[in-house]
């Protein structure tokens, strides 16, 4: 092995061969062998690394340094030392730059701080331009949630269901809100519930805002269920109980429900997808986790539905389909970007993402079938899903061995 | 695919490093060939990405017949054909359309001609200014690019599409940090470069010169 201080010039920035690297806090490593994706899981910001960068990022351990790396690295590779360390602190010094590592000669970064809520800006402008506009808090084990609609009629059904559970709002707590349809020359706009910054529905149904903005609350009050992954996706509901998860929600809303329903599909009325990691199904849970089972009830009674936009329970997945993907991107063959198109689908509204969630995701990535596709427009959305649905059924007639190109996707084999 | 999630924040000091971890990496990156270690990329997440303060859409017409030289935005999404509305990134985040804005007002200015009938040698460009606050919008900075879309169609007489489609369009969404498409298989290759604070198309020579063609923008100001 080579003295350590063999090289202790400027080879980039300030580093030498004795600089001593430690990741910074909040940096997770996913692996997508050869290659690796770094995760800052505060952020969602990530790095996506080649075999060589991979290689190095695996050696920073807050000990060893960077001169006892390139030999190390040497030795095994056969490559001249010299070389692997110039390489090795040109990369570190730029990982650095990118605060996803620190010097140990310095004290550690604080933590960051959580980021601050994200807002739909026209939302709020449409709440101070509606004089009508109503709310109330709910507030269930210290954690509470304010449900907002720019009409009365709304949070005064929700009052009457949830009895004593309703009260005022808390400031600065997780919202839910109903953005009630304005009156035009030709009808009206429909209702649109958010829970805080996703469209979780579009609806003329006043009952099935109810529901859907009871059904919300409820969920932000019983918080994440960290054994499960949360996606940010449509869940679409096919004939066979098989979900179709899109990423690209504005997508499937342009295509409207009567379209998908001539296609077969349902969109559940849901903030995200939830996945078991394990059998790769939905998990939809039981309406009442925190609220218990009355407002729903009650709420059921004064405004029954026929059908529920959630029903609880477990379906498989057999797709997922990922829009917007650049043509780069579809014709990727590295691991690392691969897994990088998967991450926005774990980061949270918050815009937090947990490396265990994209770890997760993609396990199951390698067992559903994955459309990449760059469909951005109704009709593009519309065929593509057309063609899932189409193929997902000769699947499962066993028509289709393998998954055939369609559409100019690239895509996965479905899991055998 | 590995399904290893390794630890979070630096591992506990261990003896010398990794070795069958460094060995394993070693093999796959081709062992003896030692190539230099590189950042393939390096990513915001998209929540991050496209959280403007304020957003303003609108449109752009390009057409050949009084209006090739557009000072003044239209309406949103602009032109529709049989592939729909093309909307730009950032569209579904976005409610506020400014139709009829004045380019200097927003700090636009952009190359002309805007006509679709023009070869691909021709280019257009839209940039918005890097500098002035538009405090009038309630702006603190400038105006960025969150996202651009390129609609036009030709004609059935358009030997480049299959016969007999009709009329045919093409959609064609970029978002600030996506590669060129030029060197792309027709029909979706007339991307020559976009940014947070410009994009440049190529045109496309349709068959359909009047009002055959339109750009969507969506862009923030104040982005974190």
């Amino acid at each position: 092995m080579a003295d350590a201080g063999h090289i202790s010039g400027h080879v980039s920035g300030a580093l030498g061969g004795r600089f001593v690297a430690r990741r910074a806090r909040g940096m997770v490593t996913v692996d997508a062998e050869p290659e690796a994706l770094v995760l800052h899981e505060p952020t969602g910001y990530f790095h996506l690394l080649n075999p060589a960068a991979a290689l190095v990022w695996d050696c920073v351990d807050g000990v060893t340094s960077a001169s006892t790396i390139a030999a190390e690295i040497g030795a095994v590779t056969g490559a001249p030392f010299e070389r692997v360390l110039r390489d090795t602190l040109a990369l570190l010094g730029e990982l650095r730059d990118l605060g996803a590592l620190e010097d140990t000669a310095l004290p550690a970064a604080p933590p960051v701080p959580p980021p601050p809520r994200q807002r739909l800006e026209f939302l709020d402008e449409r709440f101070a331009a509606a004089p009508e506009a109503a709310e109330l808090g709910v507030t269930v084990n210290g954690v509470s949630v304010t449900v907002r609609a720019t009409r009365p009629a709304p949070v005064e059904v929700l009052r009457a269901a949830l009895g004593p559970l309703a009260g005022g709002p808390t400031p600065g707590a997780p919202e839910i809100s109903i953005l009630c349809g304005r009156e035009g020359n030709v009808g009206r706009d429909l209702d649109r519930v958010y829970a805080e910054t996703v469209e979780v529905t579009r609806t003329g149904s006043a009952a099935r805002v109810a529901h859907v903005a009871l059904r919300l609350v409820d969920d932000l009050l019983a918080g994440p269920d960290d054994t499960l992954v949360s996606l940010q996706a449509d869940a679409l509901v096919d004939a066979a109980s098989a979900v179709v998860l899109v990423d690209d929600r504005s997508s499937v809303r342009r295509v409207g429900a009567r379209n998908l329903a001539r296609i077969g599909l349902r969109r559940l009325d849901l903030a995200s997808a939830t996945i078991d990691p394990t059998t790769g199904e939905l998990v939809v849970s039981p309406p009442g986790r925190a609220l218990g089972r009355a407002p729903f009830d009650a709420l059921a009674r004064a405004l029954p539905l026929d059908d529920d936009p959630a029903p609880p329970g477990r379906s498989p997945v057999h797709t997922l389909v990922l829009f917007g993907a650049t043509p780069d991107a579809l014709k990727t063959t590295s691991p690392a970007r691969r897994m990088g198109s998967l991450v926005a689908l774990v980061t949270r509204v918050d815009g937090t993402a947990r490396g265990a969630d994209l770890t997760a995701l993609a396990r199951l990535a390698d067992r559903w079938r994955v459309v990449r596709e760059l469909g951005l427009t109704p009709d593009d959305v519309r065929d593509v899903l057309q063609s899932v649905v189409a193929q997902a059924g000769a699947v499962q007639n066993g028509a289709v061995q393998n998954g055939a190109v369609q559409n100019g996707a690239v895509q996965n084999a479905p899991s055998s | 695919m590995s399904d290893e999630l390794s630890q979070d924040t630096t591992p506990e000091p261990r003896e010398g490093i990794g070795r069958r971890t460094l060995i394993k990496r070693a093999a796959a990156a081709g062992a003896v060939a030692w190539t230099a270690p590189v950042i393939l990329d390096s990513l915001a997440s998209p929540a991050a990405a496209v959280s403007c303060a304020k957003c303003f859409k609108f449109g752009i017409q390009a057409v050949d017949n009084g209006d090739a030289n557009p000072t003044k935005t239209s309406t949103y999404p602009s032109r529709s054909y049989d592939v729909g509305s093309c909307f730009p990134n950032g569209d579904a985040k976005c409610a506020t359309e400014k139709e009829g804005a004045n380019f200097t007002d927003l700090g636009i200015t952009l190359t002309n001609p805007f006509q679709v009938d023009l070869p691909s040698s021709s280019q257009v460009t839209v940039s918005m200014a890097q500098s002035g606050t538009f405090a009038g919008a309630g702006c603190n900075t400038p105006y960025q690019i969150t996202g651009a879309s390129f609609i036009w169609r030709s004609t059935s007489a358009d030997e480049r599409f299959p016969t007999g489609t009709g009329d045919d369009g093409v959609c064609e969404p970029a978002k600030p940090g996506d590669s060129p498409t030029t060197g792309n298989p027709f029909p979706h290759n007339h991307l020559v470069s976009i940014s947070t604070s410009s994009v440049t198309w190529t045109m496309p020579q349709s068959l359909k010169p009047g009002h055959s063609g339109g750009f969507n923008f969506v862009i923030g100001c104040d982005c974190g």
